[in-house]
């Protein structure tokens, strides 16, 4: 059994026309996706801007409910859970977001946002809170003369490395990581990158990747999922999903990114944009786009089926 | 022949209550008609003032030092009136962000028209016309309907493409496009790149182009110029400073792109942070990140690359 198995997962948003309109439509935010995340393993989770993939990471977390699907997390349904019980558990899962500075309150000392998770949970007694919150310092590569500072005396890396002690302070099972380190500059991204490595192998942590850039992620995770519009397209090792895409959507992506050491390959760009989420194309979401659409992908939904497998697409022109 | 625009010895200070903030220290390239240079650095090494400074968009009390000469005639000491006849005809530019660059209450037709007609001697209606073509060329589906929408009807990609629209119509000798894609998805940044390639191939305009990213300026650029916190670490053609970087700055840098050689283990990185303008170090400036520093590199700093290229590096990687 997976540390975290989530099952036709679905998140909706209602928008309404005004603000005294009654009329509604739906933005289907999340589509019944599937996901398995192991102990000790990273999946990515990639796509484009309003793909789902934040969304999804947030159903998971329960900071948005969903709608339909199952989460189970070390044999707990997420979703069964509420008030004290919910609080209690959030302690196995954990979350990092892209901007730290905007997840930190700026009047608090990283000590105290640190040392807050240790408090709600009862994790250790008042008087070793600070010979802890050190220690946890030490391991993300601070010093203790930081446990006092305000995180705007932080450059962005630092503030990651306290954002990453906040999350394992508590000991998740799970770490959803969200855009870690899309805001920070190339030299200090493979810092941060190597210290979530080596956290991850130390604790045997499950980690939820969320991104967009297909080289962080190849390099950083296990295995892949690629979302379009809301539904998990493609699904398999990071490494032959980067090498070999199956999905036209995995490949128009992969092929899209400035590869260095693929000087001026020429791409086939005339791809059009991502449709609006609140009216998606039938059938296949991608078809309007996809070089090898037929008549019946825009009637038609695939399904994610295995090939070869360990991977799993859900398009019926390639791979079968 | 000599160079569309000769930079030398720039510089670009700050006015800050603690006195004044030097953000480029003394900066030299060149640039020939119709040619692309990449301009790449981490966040606070002044790329960003550099193009200000070239499009004469510096802050009221920003200063400037040393010389900018476009085909002869000097930036530095144009006032606004003077800035006035240049910009847009002779030198254009494009950010990041095209919604903070355009006026929101304008239609994108009016926007077109205006520009046109303030730099050419057109009718309405010939302004108006030109209008439409210029948004098929830079790929807008259905122009003539396009002209009556404002830019938050627009996407991203699409926002952008009328900024590029707007910045090629008057016809300049330059464009400084500064980050243009960083805001975009992956496969719309690569529409943007060709689509930019294309028109600058047309129109013979050169061009700086300014990003973080190693994989980006690899597609566009024919020399690349490194910075690092103010000065000019590495310079020289595209491929000679992607396959043998000289300076351990650009090689560091390149090492710690993740993805796109398979997985080798741990990823390389840089140690420490970027420096801010506040403390920059002695000597080289990279000296205490640097693998090779010693005394020499600590005390004094080394020579600005020179016209035919180089690296500003007492012991460049390779060297005995």
């Amino acid at each position: 059994m997976s540390l975290l198995e989530v099952r036709d997962l679905s998140v909706r948003f209602s928008l309404r026309k005004g603000a005294f309109s009654r009329s509604r439509s739906w933005l289907q935010a999340v589509d019944g996706a599937s996901l398995d995340v192991e102990a000790g393993r990273t999946l990515g989770l990639v796509g484009e801007s309003g793909c789902g993939k934040s969304t999804t990471a947030r159903a998971i977390l329960r900071l948005v409910e969903p709608d339909a699907g199952t989460v189970v997390l070390d044999g707990q349904d997420v979703r069964a859970l509420d008030g004290a019980a919910l609080r209690r558990f959030r302690r196995r899962m954990q979350v990092v977001f892209q901007d730290p500075m905007s997840s930190l309150d700026p009047r608090r000392t990283a000590f105290q946002a640190v040392s807050e998770g240790l408090e709600v949970h009862g994790i250790c007694p008042p008087s070793l809170r600070r010979e802890r919150v050190a220690e946890l310092f030490r391991r993300v590569g601070l010093s203790g003369e930081h446990l006092d500072r305000h995180p705007h005396e932080f450059s962005g890396g630092q503030r990651q490395r306290i954002g990453i002690a906040r999350a394992l302070a508590v000991e998740p099972r799970l770490l959803i990581l969200d855009e870690p380190v899309s805001a920070l500059d190339v030299s200090v991204q493979a810092q941060v990158l190597n210290l979530l490595e080596d956290l991850r192998d130390e604790r045997g942590m499950g980690y939820l990747f969320v991104a967009h850039d297909m080289g962080v992620v190849r390099h950083f995770c296990d295995r892949l999922a690629v979302m379009y519009l809301g539904r998990i397209v493609e699904e398999g090792p990071a490494e032959e999903v980067c090498r070999s895409p199956l999905h036209p959507y995995t490949r128009l992506l992969i092929d899209s990114v400035p590869a260095l050491g693929a000087r001026r390959r020429s791409i086939s760009v005339a791809s059009g944009e991502l449709p609006s989420p609140i009216a998606p194309p039938s059938g296949c979401p991608f078809h309007p786009r996809c070089p090898i659409a037929v008549g019946e992908c825009s009637s038609v939904r695939p399904e994610l089926e295995v090939v070869d497998g360990n991977r799993r697409i859900a398009c019926p022109r390639t791979g079968s | 022949m000599s160079a569309l625009l000769t930079v030398d010895r720039l510089g670009v200070s700050f006015a800050t209550p603690d006195g004044p903030l030097h953000a480029v220290d003394g900066i030299s390239f060149s640039l020939e008609r119709g040619a692309v240079l990449g301009l790449v650095g981490e966040s606070g090494c002044g790329k960003s003032a550099t193009a200000s400074a070239l499009c004469g968009l510096l802050p009221p009390g920003a200063r400037t030092a040393g010389s900018a000469r476009l085909s002869g005639q000097e930036l530095t000491s144009l006032s606004e009136p003077g800035w006035r006849s240049i910009r847009g005809r002779r030198i254009s530019m494009v950010f990041q962000d095209p919604m903070s660059s355009l006026n929101p209450l304008l239609s994108v037709g009016e926007h077109l028209v205006e520009t046109l007609r303030t730099h050419q001697d057109l009718s309405r209606a010939a302004a108006r016309t030109a209008a439409v073509e210029w948004l098929r060329r830079v790929g807008i589906p259905d122009p003539e309907a396009r002209l009556a929408s404002c830019p938050h009807e627009l996407s991203g990609g699409m926002r952008q493409r009328v900024m590029i629209a707007l910045a090629l119509c008057p016809g300049p000798d330059l464009l400084v496009a500064d980050e243009p894609t960083t805001a975009l998805d992956v496969t719309i940044q690569a529409q943007i790149l060709d689509l930019l390639a294309s028109l600058r191939r047309e129109l013979g305009m050169a061009m700086i182009f300014i990003t973080h990213d190693l994989g980006v300026v690899e597609r566009v650029a024919d020399r690349i110029a490194v910075m690092y916190a103010g000065r000019i670490a590495e310079e020289g053609p595209a491929e000679m400073i992607l396959a043998a970087p000289r300076h351990p700055y650009t090689r560091g840098l390149l090492d710690s792109v993740p993805g796109f050689r398979p997985r080798t283990g741990r990823l390389p990185s840089i140690p420490g942070t970027v420096p801010s303008p506040r403390d920059w170090p002695s000597g080289c400036r990279f000296h205490p990140r640097c693998p090779d520093a010693d005394s020499t590199c600590r005390e004094s700093a080394p020579d600005a690359p020179g016209s035919d290229g180089g690296a500003a590096c007492f012991h460049p990687v390779g060297s005995p």
